[in-house]
């Protein structure tokens, strides 16, 4: 019986933007579109916060740098989407190479407030260049993809197309040789050491693929709001993608997606309320973070 | 270059790097004593800044507001610790730092249904407004002179206070080596509220006093936030001496770099890259500092704990 | 050629040699005992050899090969593993993980992302062997924070030898172990030593003469005398270090 959940939610989704059309609900298309791209950020991230122990404080600097390169790219005139993936991923794993190996000779806070101080570089670099929008940001318009013409719907297939499969991807790794281990380093770093693990090689390689990921939820945020925004670079960038990862549970294999799930329908729902939405997000945040440190996934657990 | 914009813009990096420095302070005494990352602290910043403005509103004294601010803000410190702060020493640092983000969401917002969202004004005062002629055919505003002085001045308050006194022999200790401080009686709690309350008045006298020069609006604390984080990790968390080093440095480099940097680069390269090149490096040289400073030194300069 | 040859190996901390100019050879098959009164450099000693330290002066040379400057975790494939003073185990894991994780560590590429690892039943069934080499078969499900203190040092000698050492570096093996406790390490050990060479550092005198073939004896960061235990137990430099020693402690 375990399946049938997961299928009919599948069937849902499938069958969301047909009904959405009919029904005049066009918003909850864009809406879900943007859950998912969330959701693909904050797994990404929940892969080195929650099963590697390492606590990124600059996650937003990838997720920022592939709508970046979408932007810049289609401007410069690139058009194929395909090439323009391939760059963007490229360029976000090999900024997660860059940094994480600067960044994993070091630990604790210093780990923290170095990570934080590299995604702040990326950010005042960005913005210094002019051409490229400054503070105000960049158009980005849709590539081409030649199979299928990139809108509103199109685009929300192929982000639960690419969410499902990094999920697999993802599922696959923590249960695999390397996920163990990983998840072995986060519990006892030296015991790992001392059984002849290569501590560092495995955090890097992390590291650089949910840099990775994350880059590539950044290319379809571009594509989503047809828009490169310094917003998704900024330090504050970072601690939403986090806030969304304990929301839903550090090291638990759905914590990602609940937490932007619940945190993106808290922030629609406030918004509708009231202009100062953000202070009902931070007192939900501060009352998860005291009294229940495992997440929603945690809670659901303790209470089935 | 002329020497007086040398000298000039030196002045203003030390006086930046002052107010760094008691920003700085509060928040290396709290992550290495109490290993606990606190985020909102830029938070209680933005408040020194909102309670001066409003009570020079008040009293017409700039001076007075300024005591009004350090106090106010000293006591929402307290309050802090006492309410949230104090429940996370002994959680990990994923938690603090989602802990106190969420306190900077709910603290911007609360300013923001107190005092609006448009900035705030801010004046020098008036008999302050002036230049002062400092060296022959040198003018610099008296403002920024009186911001070094009172720097000054509480700087040496403060090492006098963690150097010469019980309490700061009790902070001391603590930064060393917690467990053996709490062993040898050292009243911890009341100590760490105390801790968050000077913490926060040093956060209202930086506000107070870079709010005329930036502007005091939401978000104000945040930038200002990570620089102080970069100037702590650079000086070695828990140490003073290490905060002063590392503010008074960053303060110099930053304010250097983004005046000097652009003319530097415009002799070696085209203008076109130079004026876009110039600005882009200026705002990460300090950055670039603290990944080279871990690199030779992952402990900071000045490591309190051996 | 001897299975381990430290050669005027140094260790500074500050202005403190903790290990100074040690000279020492651990030959294949032997039980060597390494002794000596507190703060004589002896853990020290075992971080410099398993490379959790950086020496500042000297060679350590293994089956012949210097590994001065080789990393730690290179070091365990090699054939040096280590048990630690104080218990370092994956507290919130079975005793099988604990052991699978060892064993995974020796057994092929880590760097395998697709493959379920729960799958990988050679892993469980080398794992269940070193389980009951080292008589933990009937814990093996059991999550390690649940085991007694005398279990968990068990368990830390099971996971360095899960790596098949040439050489296995005991580090107070006996630490806190009441005395049945004691008798059942010191059989373990006994039994391990038909089929590995150990460099045991122990502070329980009566294990050390029971089980070693050969004593140092470390005092101030050297090596003062080395031997068999009938001439360790003759030396006066070693009743010096350890007279003057006890009898300012106790």
């Amino acid at each position: 019986m375990r399946w049938i959940f997961p299928t009919v939610l599948l069937g849902l989704l499938l069958a969301f933007p047909p009904i959405a059309a009919a029904m005049g609900l066009e918003f909850y298309q864009g809406l879900l579109t943007k859950i998912m791209i969330f959701a693909l950020a904050a797994s990404s991230l929940n892969l080195i916060l929650g099963y590697g122990g390492m606590v990124s404080f600059g996650h937003a600097a990838y997720f920022g740098l592939g709508a970046y390169t979408v932007a810049i790219l289609m401007r410069e005139g690139v058009t194929s989407g395909w090439v323009i993936w391939a760059v963007a991923v490229g360029l976000s794993a090999l900024l997660a190479l860059l940094i994480g190996a600067i960044s994993l000779r070091t630990r604790g806070i210093y780990f923290i407030m170095i990570t934080l101080a590299f995604a702040q570089m990326i950010y005042y670099l960005v913005v210094s260049f002019k051409q490229y929008g400054g503070e105000d940001g960049l158009r980005a318009r849709r590539p081409e993809f030649g199979l299928f013409e990139l809108n509103d719907t199109t685009l929300y297939y192929l982000t639960l197309g690419v969410l499902l499969a990094a999920l697999y991807l993802l599922y696959r790794l923590v249960h695999s040789r390397f996920g163990r281990v990983l998840q072995a380093i986060r519990e006892n770093e030296a015991r790992a050491l001392a059984l002849g693990y290569p501590v560092f090689h495995f955090q890097l390689v992390a590291f650089v693929l949910a840099g990775a990921l994350a880059g590539l939820a950044g290319v379809l945020m571009a594509h989503y709001t047809q828009y490169a925004s310094p917003n998704l670079l900024a330090w504050q960038q970072s601690g939403h993608l986090m806030m969304m990862v304990i929301l839903g549970g550090v090291g638990q294999f759905w914590g990602g997606v609940l937490g932007a799930l619940v945190l993106s329908l808290v922030e629609e729902i406030l918004q509708d309320l009231t202009i100062h939405w953000q202070l009902g997000v931070g007192l939900i945040l501060l009352f998860i973070v005291l009294f229940a440190p495992k997440g929603l996934a945690g809670l659901m657990r303790r209470g089935s | 270059m002329p020497p007086s914009l040398f000298i000039e813009q030196v002045l203003n990096g030390f006086q930046f790097g002052l107010m760094l420095f008691l920003l700085a302070a509060g928040l290396t005494l709290v992550l290495g004593i109490m290993d606990t990352i606190n985020l909102a602290h830029g938070s209680l910043y933005m408040i020194g800044a909102y309670l001066t403005a409003t009570l020079v509103g008040v009293t017409g004294s700039f001076w007075l507001a300024v005591l009004g601010a350090v106090l106010g803000t000293a006591l929402i410190g307290m309050l802090l610790e006492l309410s949230v702060l104090r429940q996370l020493y002994r959680r990990d640092h994923l938690s603090q730092v989602l802990a106190t983000f969420a306190l900077i969401l709910i603290i911007n917002e609360v300013v923001r249904m107190i005092w609006g969202s448009q900035p705030l004004l801010l004046s020098t005062p008036e008999a302050l407004s002036g230049p002062v002629e400092i060296l022959p055919g040198l003018y610099y505003p008296a403002f920024r002179l009186v911001i070094i002085g009172v720097g000054l001045l509480v700087a040496l308050l403060l090492f006098w206070l963690v150097n010469r006194t019980r309490v700061g022999m009790w902070l001391r200790a603590g930064a060393s080596n917690r467990e053996m401080a709490q062993a040898m009686g050292v009243p911890i709690k009341p100590l760490f509220t105390l801790l968050f309350g000077v913490g926060a008045g040093l956060c209202a006298i930086a506000g107070a006093f870079l709010g005329p020069i930036l502007a005091v609006q939401i978000g104000m604390g945040e930038s200002i936030l990570i620089l102080a984080f970069v100037v702590i990790v650079i000086g070695g968390i828990g140490s003073i001496k290490g905060a002063l080093v590392g503010a008074l440095l960053v303060g110099l480099v930053d304010t250097a770099g983004r005046a000097f940097l652009p003319l530097l680069l415009s002799r070696v390269a085209s203008p076109e890259v130079a004026s876009n090149l110039g600005p882009a490096l200026a705002s990460i040289l300090i950055y670039l500092l603290m990944a080279v400073v871990l690199f030779f030194r992952p402990q900071g300069l000045f490591p309190a704990r051996t | 050629m001897s299975l381990l040859e430290l050669l005027g190996l140094s260790k500074q901390f500050g202005g403190l040699a903790a290990v100074n100019n040690c000279n020492l050879r651990i030959e294949a098959g032997e039980i060597h005992a390494l002794i000596g009164p507190n703060g004589a450099g002896k853990t020290t000693l075992i971080n410099l050899i398993a490379g959790t330290l950086p020496p500042s002066r000297g060679q350590l040379r293994f089956q012949g090969e210097n590994i001065t400057h080789l990393p730690a975790h290179q070091r365990v494939h090699r054939g040096l593993a280590r048990t630690f003073q104080i218990t370092n185990l994956f507290k919130n894991y079975t005793v099988r993980t604990n052991l699978e994780l060892a064993v995974q560590a020796r057994a092929g590429s880590s760097f395998r992302f697709w493959q379920p690892v729960a799958q990988e039943k050679h892993l469980t069934e080398a794992a269940l062997a070193v389980a009951e080499q080292v008589g933990l078969a009937g814990r093996f499900e059991r999550v390690v924070g649940q085991l007694s203190h005398g279990e968990q040092r068990q368990l830390e000698v099971g996971l360095a030898l899960a790596s098949r050492p040439k050489l296995l570096l005991l580090d107070e093996p006996m630490a806190g172990l009441g005395a049945e406790e004691s008798e059942r390490m010191v059989a373990l050990i006994a039994q391990l030593a038909q089929h590995h060479t150990i460099l045991l550092v122990e502070h329980d005198m009566g294990a050390v003469f029971r089980l070693a073939r050969r004593i140092s004896v470390l005092v101030y960061g050297q090596v003062i005398a080395s031997g068999s235990p009938a001439e360790i137990r003759a030396n006066p430099e070693v009743h010096k270090a350890y007279l003057g020693d006890e009898g300012g402690a106790e």
